[in-house]
């Protein structure tokens, strides 16, 4: 009799043993959901800046886009860019929706530059170039004819929801054309 | 006394008290894991309230002749109880963080086994959504859905790629690993929760003036996906089939960007199907709203001052265009909404309370966040 309710008793702690290595890793959870997750390390480091004007570099995980001499790689951690960038910008904040997150947007005179929060860290989520005074690494800027940008980036570029897209490691640039002509310029983070 | 079993042996007392102990055993595990279950959960009680508010449509004990859906552009900019005050509509608003066409779809399928509205108001900002978008917002929307083929087709419609359905029946699989963090709101509400909306609109009576919002990004591609638009001709007919008004709404919040181009087409579809399509984003003068007052969040949301303005102006033209009922004139349906409304004067109270004391609400919003 004592061996059958231990088996159903350790039957029950099987099954919680189970369970509780089941279903989504905590460290990919939604804040809400579970506290249980890990700050993301494997952010972009960004790579070699070697430009001194604007331009992308190619960061060994993802793009980096340099603006007055400062690199902004995508998904680094934001406060130390937006340190160095100065404070010429303005500022704006948007909570999602019950608090799931925090649009961050600082708008300086040629770019957009918007953070993601994870952990409580703010992380590079977009560049936008908003004018034809900086340029990518390629030398394309807003105007840039499409022919121009395919020759820079390649033919290979996929058709998304933000234009024509690069990837690379956990980023992607992205353009925008009107009438054969550049009108967007944007650098993404592929959040994980 | 003996028994005896099919095959002819006695059942003795002794193997009937094993038998009845295996089954108490079995029954006490499952009671132990039900209530982990329940304990485990997250009770969206204190900040983020939202994952409260689809369950607490199936308490409310009132009809409704409208229904609102939509995500917070809904529940937090209209208020029910101006609607019943001023006009004697009986309404609820089945929002929720985010909401998708989809999950408004199937939320009204839901709505439908409990009641016939005469008319249902959707906020149009949830279509530029194509594709599910997140597991913590679908949690809030399909959690506290009671169980049925709409619950189950709302879930199958949201999952995101690391999600599944086992998850969503059996909750404690996905919420084991809240055990470190539980709170003492946890244990509070295991087996109840508090109100957090008054009829689904979700209160904040604090003031945070608009300011700049960001240039809109330019997209390249400006139509609205397949599947929240099928979504929506879905909803059109099941409000046909149940002679049902639809009517579409944008809320008069500026942010997040609302396209022109996204404008133009809604208007196609409510001009295709001969329904009204109303973007209130031009009607804020109208309205009397003044954003330096009638928001709490820079200009997100409304609070209280602002939704109450709202209400009243889409108010005044649903009993315009709509045969809607005046509950005030009937004891019974009034005696429900003096409750609601006994709870909506209590929240404004507390809340201006607090922000009279401490010049921020610190029971409410972010600040309450465990």
């Amino acid at each position: 009799m004592k061996k059958k309710i231990l088996s159903i008793m350790l039957g029950a702690a099987v099954v919680m043993t189970l369970a509780a290595c089941s279903g989504d890793d905590a460290d990919t959870a939604p804040v809400v959901l579970s506290g249980g997750e890990t700050a993301q390390t494997e952010a972009a480091e960004g790579g070699s800046d070697t430009a001194d004007g604007t331009g992308d570099t190619a960061a060994a995980d993802a793009f980096v886009f340099t603006y007055n001499g400062i690199a902004i790689p995508m998904n680094a951690p934001a406060d130390a860019v937006i340190e160095q960038l100065g404070d010429g910008y303005t500022y704006f904040e948007a909570p999602s929706c019950a608090y799931e997150g925090m649009d961050k947007v600082y708008t300086y005179n040629s770019i957009v530059v918007r953070s993601y929060t994870k952990d409580g860290v703010d992380y590079i989520a977009a560049v936008e170039l908003k004018d034809d005074t900086v340029a990518t690494a390629e030398g394309i800027r807003i105007g840039a004819t499409e022919e121009e940008v395919r020759a820079a980036y390649g033919e290979d570029g996929n058709e998304g929801t933000s234009g024509i897209e690069y990837t690379k490691g956990d980023s992607f640039i992205s353009f925008i054309f009107e009438d054969g002509r550049t009108i967007a310029i944007t650098y993404t983070a592929i959040v994980g | 006394m003996h028994k005896l079993t099919k095959n002819g042996k006695k059942l003795t007392r002794s193997t009937i008290l094993r038998c009845l102990c295996v089954a108490g055993s079995v029954i006490l595990t499952l009671a132990a894991l039900w209530y982990l279950q329940r304990l485990l959960m997250p009770k969206y009680q204190k900040g983020v309230v939202e994952g409260s508010m689809i369950e607490e449509y199936y308490l409310s004990e009132e009809p409704h002749e409208v229904i609102f859906l939509g995500d917070c552009e809904v529940y937090e900019n209209i208020s029910t109880v101006t609607l019943f005050e001023e006009y004697g509509i009986s309404s609820y608003i089945r929002g929720s963080a985010q909401q998708l066409t989809w999950q408004s779809y199937y939320l009204l399928e839901d709505t439908l086994r409990y009641e016939t509205p005469k008319v249902v108001v959707f906020n149009v900002l949830a279509l530029k959504y194509g594709e599910p978008q997140s597991e913590s917002y679908n949690r809030m929307t399909l959690d506290g859905m009671r169980w049925s083929s709409s619950k189950i087709a709302s879930i199958e419609a949201s999952m995101t790629e690391d999600e599944h359905m086992i998850d969503y029946v059996f909750p404690f699989l996905r919420y084991h690993s809240r055990w470190s963090e539980l709170t003492a709101t946890d244990f509070e509400h295991v087996f109840s929760k508090d109100r957090v909306t008054t009829n689904g609109y979700y209160m904040r009576a604090d003031v945070l003036p608009e300011g700049a919002f960001p240039d809109p990004m330019p997209l390249a591609d400006y139509t609205l996906p397949d599947t929240s638009m099928e979504y929506l001709e879905m909803m059109y007919e099941l409000c046909e089939e149940n002679d049902i008004e639809l009517v579409l709404i944008k809320a008069p919040t500026l942010y997040p960007y609302w396209y022109e181009q996204w404008d133009d087409q809604v208007d196609e579809f409510a001009d295709a199907h001969g329904i009204p399509y109303i973007n209130y984003i031009y009607l804020r003068d109208a309205m009397g709203l003044d954003m330096s007052e009638d928001t709490y969040d820079a200009g997100l949301h409304l609070n209280l001052s602002g939704a109450e303005k709202f209400a009243s102006y889409i108010g005044q033209y649903l009993i315009n265009n709509y045969d809607l009922t005046d509950f005030r004139q009937y004891a019974d349906v009034a005696g429900e909404w003096e409750d609601d409304i006994l709870f909506y004067d209590s929240l404004r109270q507390a809340q201006e309370a607090e922000l009279s004391e401490y010049g921020e609400l610190r029971s409410w919003g972010a600040n309450a966040i465990e």
